[in-house]
């Protein structure tokens, strides 16, 4: 059997006196492709912060890759973007190349300088995400979905097993956030990574991802993607209202 | 006028100054780009305020207490300098959603010290002027000795920790997150930045030392791509700014800070109004093709 890549057991976490997450049980296999969504304040991101241990919950536990993460080292298989990614300062004098190599600095440790070796990793990343020709741009220059192209290069540069994307395409217009989803397909296609998106574009989820899991303080829903909207809907109305629906249907009306 | 720069070069005081001019011009540029991306850029300012205040204990203490201890100013501006900057740090965590507040209220103590004490000691002369303003004639031997050896050590604890530095720097959470010891680069940071404050007070003064730091950045974003041309482009700026300031202020008699400040000023105007033709003259190329 192969072991977990993250394993949640009675997880529950409050922010002083208000519960953010009750009791979740969560597991992702190796090679997975997970959405997590939920509505805002669902506790999306308090969830992604446990895994990643900045903080730690009031009971239960988390384990990645079969151990709880302790220290750095244990962080060091998990790549991670973030939804404030997008809105870095703009204007900040770096190019994509200067940005990706900062996601080894923290592997390079104090004293050591980047190697011809770690140029090359760079280079690599950067051909990958597809933006080898902006390189040496500016990085404020590239496109909402571009940047964040470059956040995944920085963040699989250091040759990550799990990758964890928060919110990913808040602040992307729709055209850039379609290929951007098209991409992470592709990427878990080719590649052997465990994928974690979290998101409230519901629609975007179900298409792409295998398993979903619907949260709400709660873990409401765990599982395939096509069981949910077949068997599981009154869920997703629960998630997200009556509205949900409504739209969806209205979007094949004639005008 | 190669006339007066060789006479210029005879003296010793101005060879002095000139030397610790140099090594100022690249070490204020240097910390000052990391200073302005993190939008710190009021820390200098602030900073040089508490510089300013060391300087005025020195002197009233010399006057009131002399026989008992001799610091002289530029050393007593230097612990000050430092102290206020680990309060700063300190003082970060303490409003952690208003990090800024710490530099207003640092700001105001340094000044608020530094104005009783200087009148107590016995009100504005040359000598206070010199903290002020910047002196050539002021910097001594000893002086430049220092400014050498913090120049030096600036130079060596950002060429170990730019990737570091560049990694919180554009995104600290991210680099937090990728075990970037922060706490301790942050730390270390901010005493560098206190160090080459009451360095370059000497050449520029405590009141113009802020516009070392940030005016050659600003001139620098204008037209650098990467991080590293901003840091190279800021350097150089700098160094024009201050060996331009210098002959300026020996030929011309004037005061050398305001002279570099002014130079600096002319240079970042330069490369603003040169940025725009540039993209006036690449727009028209555009149009007509």
């Amino acid at each position: 059997m192969s072991t977990h890549v993250i394993k949640c057991e009675g997880v529950s976490f409050a922010y002083e006196k208000e519960r953010v997450l009750e009791d979740i049980h969560l597991t992702v296999e190796e090679g997975e492709f997970l959405g997590i969504i939920g509505p805002n304040g669902s506790g999306k991101s308090t969830l992604i912060k446990l895994i990643l241990h900045l903080i730690k919950p009031q009971t239960g536990k988390i384990e990645v890759f079969g151990k709880r993460i302790q220290n750095q080292k244990d962080r060091s298989l998990i790549g991670y973007v973030s939804q404030k990614a997008n809105s870095f300062q703009r204007g900040f004098p770096a190019t994509v190349k200067e940005v990706v190599a900062s996601g080894l600095y923290g592997k390079l440790g104090l004293m050591r300088w980047m190697k011809k070796e770690d140029w090359k990793k760079v280079e690599e990343a950067i051909e990958w995400v597809g933006l080898s020709a902006f390189a040496d741009r500016n990085i404020g220059n590239l496109s909402g979905g571009q940047q964040q192209r470059a956040f995944i290069a920085r963040a699989l540069v250091s040759e990550p097993k799990l990758l964890i994307l928060d919110e990913p395409t808040v602040g992307i217009d729709v055209k850039s956030s379609k290929q951007f989803y098209d991409f992470l397909v592709e990427l878990h296609q080719q590649t052997e990574l465990t994928l974690v998106l979290v998101t409230h574009d519901m629609h975007a989820a179900m298409t792409i991802v295998d398993r979903i899991a619907c949260l709400n303080k709660r873990l409401l829903y765990h599982g395939p993607t096509d069981h949910l909207m077949m068997k599981e809907k009154d869920i997703l109305t629960q998630l997200f209202g009556n509205s949900l629906f409504s739209i969806q249907e209205n979007q094949f009306c004639p005008s | 006028m190669f006339e007066s720069l060789t006479e210029m070069f005879q003296y010793e005081f101005m060879q002095r100054a000139l030397l610790a001019g140099v090594i100022v011009g690249g070490i204020c540029p240097l910390i000052g780009v990391f200073l302005v991306v993190r939008r710190l850029s009021l820390l200098a300012e602030s900073l040089a305020h508490v510089s300013l205040a060391g300087v005025a204990t020195s002197l009233f203490v010399q006057k009131e207490w002399g026989w008992l201890m001799q610091v002289h100013p530029f050393y007593m501006g230097m612990a000050f300098s430092v102290f206020g900057s680990v309060f700063v740090e300190k003082m970060r965590k303490m409003y952690a959603s208003f990090q800024e507040l710490s530099l207003p209220i640092l700001l105001s103590i340094g000044m608020g010290v530094s104005v009783v004490l200087i009148s107590a000691a016995g009100g504005f002369n040359a000598d206070v002027a010199g903290y002020l303003f910047g002196s050539l004639i002021a910097v001594k031997e000893e002086h430049v000795k220092t400014i050498a050896m913090v120049g030096v050590l600036v130079l060596l604890l950002v060429a170990l920790f730019y990737k570091q530095l560049f990694a919180l720097s554009f995104d600290e959470e991210h680099a937090i997150l990728t075990g970037i010891p922060y706490r301790f680069i942050n730390l270390l940071f901010i005493i560098l930045v206190a160090l080459v404050i009451s360095s370059a007070i000497q050449i520029v003064g405590s009141l113009l030392v802020s516009s070392l730091i940030t005016l050659p950045v600003a001139a620098s974003l204008q037209i650098a791509n990467s991080f590293r041309q901003t840091v190279i482009y800021a350097i150089i700026f700098a160094e024009l700014a201050v060996l331009i300031g210098f002959f300026a202020a020996y030929s011309l008699n004037l005061a050398s800070g305001g002279a570099i400040v002014l130079v600096s000023v002319a240079i970042w105007l330069l490369v603003v109004i040169w940025k725009k033709i540039g993209l006036q003259w690449t727009g028209k190329v555009a149009r007509s093709e």
